[in-house]
């Protein structure tokens, strides 16, 4: 005797019922407003650090398609790699300083997941990243030889985008050293000047912390800070010997602390309502703040390291946001906008003197120095193509526009200028 | 009237975002308790998918899609929850649905109680990418396609699984129906 099969509708059936009978139940009472509570002490993430930002819900489920041209383009590079090797051999790359101007190297963006660099014009593009998972937020190592980034998906949950490693590579995308594993919502990384050290933030507990770890692997990640305060977006001062952060649920003041974690405080002496973005001066003794205060609109402040009150450089009118000061610290670009959405380009003074209207209409992604200063990188995303214009701070030279494919964004890294390779001059 | 919620809370508005998390609380929680079979980690895994939405709503671009961008924060923290107890080496909760005030009795929706026990085993037995696309399709009603968008995954890497899933469930309803069978005595 045998069991009888149930036709297939039959068992659809069984299956939707099943599922019916065992769905009625109610929810524990404090559920949503616990969860709301929790809401409430955290803080949002910037869009343009979110994994589906980059690569729209719709079009991720492409991303693990390893395209037929890779293990070929991978050759082709592996191939010119050692061509530029073998030419090479016997003499000692020149490296930039690591804080001031150097000469422009290539632009890193992203397209369908993957790192490529390309020329400023756009150029020559190359791909830098292959394999499963989604690749964002690359950052160039200040001598410009190594950059890491943030891999989303092969090694820890395939399906999680809020999950991720942190990695490093050679300029030219090999020698991968995965940093940190499966970590939440791990931030772009930041470079102590001599390429040793990386800091980033990701979710420790059920918070945002700073975290430290060797660039080469040879020490694990390490928290820094204060637990006891959410902790995010830390940036290594120009000569090393600081890290600044965001501190609070929406970024209720700057922090800066030693690389060991040790004498960590609160810059401003007034509670921020939203920090926007911010970014060290290239002396290392002041930092430039987007930021809202208790009722005003989003302007730009300056905070001292040596201990003088903030200073608003600013006064309250239209929002801005991304101040970016210039390689040498004399100038500042900045964007303003009326209604959230669209945003103008100004360049000014390092006092916000001098303000300069540049032409143009863009997203809300931070303008991004050239790292010699003749120009300024920025982005509109506000159409169905994604457009990289790079202008002259002066207003003289004609600006430079790259359109790119969908889902191909230029690295405009809002917090620190690293969205263009330096190399020597 | 849900879009100039999402429009809202995108724009930071707390309160706009609780009355989201209010109407979809109820329903993640389902959603959640059905994949893990537990009600400690569903009630986790629900939290967890309302403060990662707030967290990551700026990174919304579609305000349409907030069911369905909910939908796979609330598949994440479940993987993290089902991971999370391995780790933990935790043994599953036993949820008897009968014992819920609002839960119609079995026979309601013509479910032998025997069945039932059946589908609980062999559903237990699979793992969670396998329970996840069951729960989608046969309770949510997703079609493979928004599945697959909802998951993150080709539309062939689900039907694979719900194709897997699927077989493990019938042979552990026929499994168990040969074994009663052999306790009472007659040959399977």
């Amino acid at each position: 005797m045998t069991t009888k099969r149930m036709s297939e509708p039959d068992f659809d059936r069984l299956l939707t019922a099943w599922f019916e009978t065992d769905a009625h139940v109610r929810e524990p009472e404090a559920l949503v407003d616990d969860a709301i509570t929790r809401v409430n002490r955290s803080r949002r993430v910037p869009a343009w650090l979110l994994h589906e930002w980059w690569i729209p819900m719709q079009h991720s489920m492409h991303l693990r398609a390893v395209p037929r041209l890779a293990p070929v383009l991978l050759l082709i590079a592996l191939l010119l790699a050692a061509i530029v090797a073998i030419a090479i051999v016997g003499s000692r790359p020149r490296l930039p300083d690591p804080f001031g101007p150097a000469a422009n190297g290539l632009v890193a963006y992203l397209s369908n997941g993957q790192v490529y660099s390309a020329n400023p014009d756009g150029s020559n593009p190359i791909q830098l990243t292959f394999g499963d998972g989604s690749a964002s937020t690359p950052v160039w190592s200040r001598d410009g030889t190594k950059f890491a980034y943030r891999l989303t998906g092969p090694t820890s949950n395939p399906s999680s985008s809020s999950e991720s490693d942190l990695v490093v590579v050679d300029a030219d995308g090999t020698k991968p050293i995965t940093i940190d594993r499966g970590a939440r919502d791990i931030s772009p990384a930041s470079w102590s000047p001599d390429g040793r050290w990386l800091v980033y933030a990701r979710v420790d507990g059920t918070n945002d912390q700073v975290f430290i770890a060797a660039a080469d692997g040879s020490k694990p990640p390490v928290g820094i800070g204060n637990p006891q305060t959410v902790n995010w977006s830390p940036i290594f001062s120009p000569d090393g010997t600081k890290i600044m952060y965001f501190v609070g649920q929406e970024g209720d003041g700057i922090g800066v602390m030693n690389p060991d974690g040790s004498d960590w405080h609160i810059l401003n002496t007034t509670p921020f309502k939203a920090i926007d973005s911010a970014t060290w001066h290239p002396d290392g003794d002041r930092i430039v703040v987007a930021a809202a205060g208790a009722t005003e609109a989003t302007d730009l402040w300056i905070l001292h390291v040596g201990g003088s009150p903030e200073q608003r450089l600013r006064v309250p009118g239209q929002a801005e946001v991304g101040p970016s000061w210039s390689p040498i610290g004399d100038r500042l670009a900045y964007l303003t906008t009326g209604d959230g959405v669209s945003f103008r380009l100004h360049v000014a003074d390092a006092d916000s003197a001098n303000e300069r209207l540049l032409p143009g209409i863009y997203g809300h992604i931070n303008p991004s120095w050239s790292p010699d200063g003749t120009r300024i990188a920025v982005v509109n995303d506000l159409g169905s193509v994604v457009r990289l214009t790079l202008l002259d701070p002066d207003g003289k030279a004609e600006a430079i526009v790259i359109d790119a494919v969908f889902a191909a964004r230029p690295i405009a890294e809002p917090v620190s200028p690293t969205a263009w390779q330096r190399v020597a001059p | 009237m849900q879009r100039d919620l999402v429009e809202q809370a995108m724009a930071g508005d707390r309160d706009a975002f609780s009355e989201l998390a209010r109407a979809a609380s109820g329903r993640l929680y389902v959603v959640a308790r059905l994949i893990l079979r537990d009600e400690g980690r569903a009630e986790d895994a629900t939290q967890e998918a309302l403060v990662a939405a707030w967290r990551r709503l700026s990174g919304l671009r579609d305000p349409d899609r907030f069911e369905a961008w909910l939908h796979r924060l609330l598949v994440n923290a479940c993987y993290r929850e089902a991971r999370r107890g391995r780790r933990r080496g935790s043994i599953e909760v036993q949820v008897d649905p009968l014992a819920m005030p609002e839960a119609p009795g079995a026979d309601d929706l013509g479910i032998d109680i025997a069945v039932r026990d059946q589908l609980e085993r062999g559903f237990r037995r699979l793992d969670v990418d396998q329970r996840t696309v069951l729960v989608m399709h046969y309770y949510l009603g997703f079609s493979l396609d928004e599945a697959a968008v909802v998951l993150g995954i080709p539309p062939g890497t689900v039907r694979s699984r719900l194709h897997r899933a699927t077989a493990a469930m019938r042979n552990a309803l026929e499994a168990d129906a040969r074994t009663t069978l052999i306790n009472e005595g007659r040959p399977a």
